[in-house]
């Protein structure tokens, strides 16, 4: 299992670098894949006054692993996260 | 526990069986079948039976014996509001005097920090329901929601949920409930419960959490930082289930919805994976209607009106399809018919539990009993297999 907190300059940046876990729903829109059985993804967006957009992601035994190349120079590590998973 | 009889293959295709080729008796066991891939990225929390918080490991279903498989989205917790109060209920509500009693808190500013949200009666002793009341004006507003649990220690499982401004209800001596209200703003959530006891019974104010979102899920347990329970996924490919038929079949799921998504929430979808040409569907619509839904080439045809749903309350679906010939059941009432014809589904197709193709629009309730059939039962048995 890796864990990654991930800060993109906007939400823009996000989808662009991280296209595996875009879908499309029933009526043609793009959206985030917030689950699958080989990940999880929790959108948090802005934090505060930082407008820059956040989200967690996990990623479970299975998953691509070029969904972790592809997040990993967005990760951060910060000293007090304001989201984690439950 | 699972059971499925042996099938035969006459002229190139499955022999159609009386018996299901799939029964999954969650509620019945507590287990679940071991050729469903289940994915849940984080812990969480449920009440069992008893009323008492039951944690879930990460990867754990929420599947308990006399409730079934639990199926939630993903939930975030407010973090002012929530954590788990065990502790805390004892210090609020740990007694109550042998005789007929109020028991209150007035604006618990310490729930608040110490939250949860699971209001646990032991009426055991019988006599005068139990009346509990949350009092307080509704919020319809804010993007958060407040839930409050109440059941039974033991009884039947019926269920039922508090509306309304004043909202009132009562648990009788014999059932057990759940006590839910939802979009609500901070202010509201600064309330007073009150609980009215009867002689010889026990109330404990247990726990209470608040969630971003507009309406609630089952408890979140959280300390310091947000925290976010992931959403349940549950699936199986049908080339797991003898004696599987490609082209027609008749799913009949009882389960129970604890609110109304706010967008279409799936009960049961058979995906052959090709690009939108997902079958059928049955869905809760947002209205509280079931509906069962052909999707094909990117058209979507339904066979509806038979019937709402009641939140919080156990519902029974049976849904026969056939290319050319479907139709759906609620509650023992048949709806109308629908002939979209659509097209056979491929042994790779995926039979998914309580959420859809992009792992959205989650049920957000239990699954009791989910049997698949594998042939179109004919429109005058689904009314009784929906009951």
């Amino acid at each position: 299992m890796i864990d990654l907190r991930l800060r993109f300059p906007d939400e823009a940046s996000a989808i662009a670098a991280l296209p595996a876990l875009r879908g499309t729903d029933e009526n043609g829109s793009g959206v985030w894949l917030t689950a699958s059985h080989t990940h999880a993804l929790d959108i948090i967006g802005p934090v505060g006054a930082d407008s820059r957009w956040h989200a967690n992601l996990r990623l479970l035994p299975g998953a691509d692993p070029a969904i972790a190349t592809a997040a990993e120079p967005f990760a951060v590590v910060p000293a007090d996260p304001v989201r984690v998973w439950a | 526990m699972l059971s499925a009889s042996r099938s035969s293959f006459l002229l190139g295709g499955p022999a159609q069986q009386r018996l299901p080729i799939l029964d999954l008796r969650l509620a019945l066991t507590g287990a679940l079948d071991s050729r469903i891939t289940f994915t849940r990225a984080s812990a969480a929390w449920d009440t069992d039976l008893n009323g008492n918080i039951v944690e879930f490991a990460s990867g754990a279903p929420q599947v308990q014996a006399g409730i079934g498989l639990g199926i939630w989205e993903a939930r975030t917790t407010k973090p002012l509001y929530s954590r788990c109060g065990s502790q805390l209920l004892s210090a609020v509500l740990a007694s109550v005097p042998a005789e007929a009693s109020v028991v209150s808190e007035t604006n618990p500013a310490s729930l608040l920090t110490n939250g949860g949200n699971v209001l646990q009666i032991d009426n055991s002793a019988g006599g005068s329901p139990v009346t509990v009341q949350m009092l307080g004006t509704v919020g319809s507003t804010s993007a958060h929601s407040l839930q409050t649990f109440a059941r039974r220690v033991s009884g039947d499982p019926s269920t039922f949920q508090l509306e309304g401004a004043a909202e009132t209800t009562s648990i009788s001596a014999t059932t057990y409930s759940r006590l839910k209200s939802e979009n609500r703003t901070p202010a509201d959530i600064n309330r007073r419960f009150e609980v009215t006891v009867p002689a010889g019974a026990v109330a404990r104010l247990a726990a209470w959490d608040a969630q971003l979102g507009a309406f609630c899920t089952p408890f979140i347990d959280a300390t310091g930082a947000q925290k976010t329970r992931s959403a349940d996924l549950a699936s199986l490919l049908v080339s797991a289930i003898p004696g599987w038929n490609a082209t027609q079949g008749t799913v009949v799921v009882h389960g129970n919805s604890r609110s109304p998504a706010a967008a279409n929430a799936t009960i049961v979808q058979i995906d052959n994976g090709a690009s939108a040409n997902i079958v059928p569907t049955l869905y809760h619509q947002t209205d509280e209607q079931a509906v069962f839904l052909i999707r094909t080439n990117e058209t979507n045809r339904f066979a509806t009106g038979f019937g709402a749903l009641t939140d919080g309350l156990d519902w029974s679906m049976a849904a026969a399809f056939e290319s050319g010939s479907n139709a759906a059941a609620l509650n023992g009432t048949l709806g109308l018919t629908n002939s979209t014809a659509w097209t056979p589904s491929a042994a790779t197709t995926t039979l998914r539990l309580g959420h859809n193709q992009i792992s959205g629009s989650l049920l957000n309730g239990y699954f009791r009993r989910l049997r698949i059939f594998n042939s179109r039962r004919p429109n005058a048995q689904l009314p009784g297999l929906a009951t």
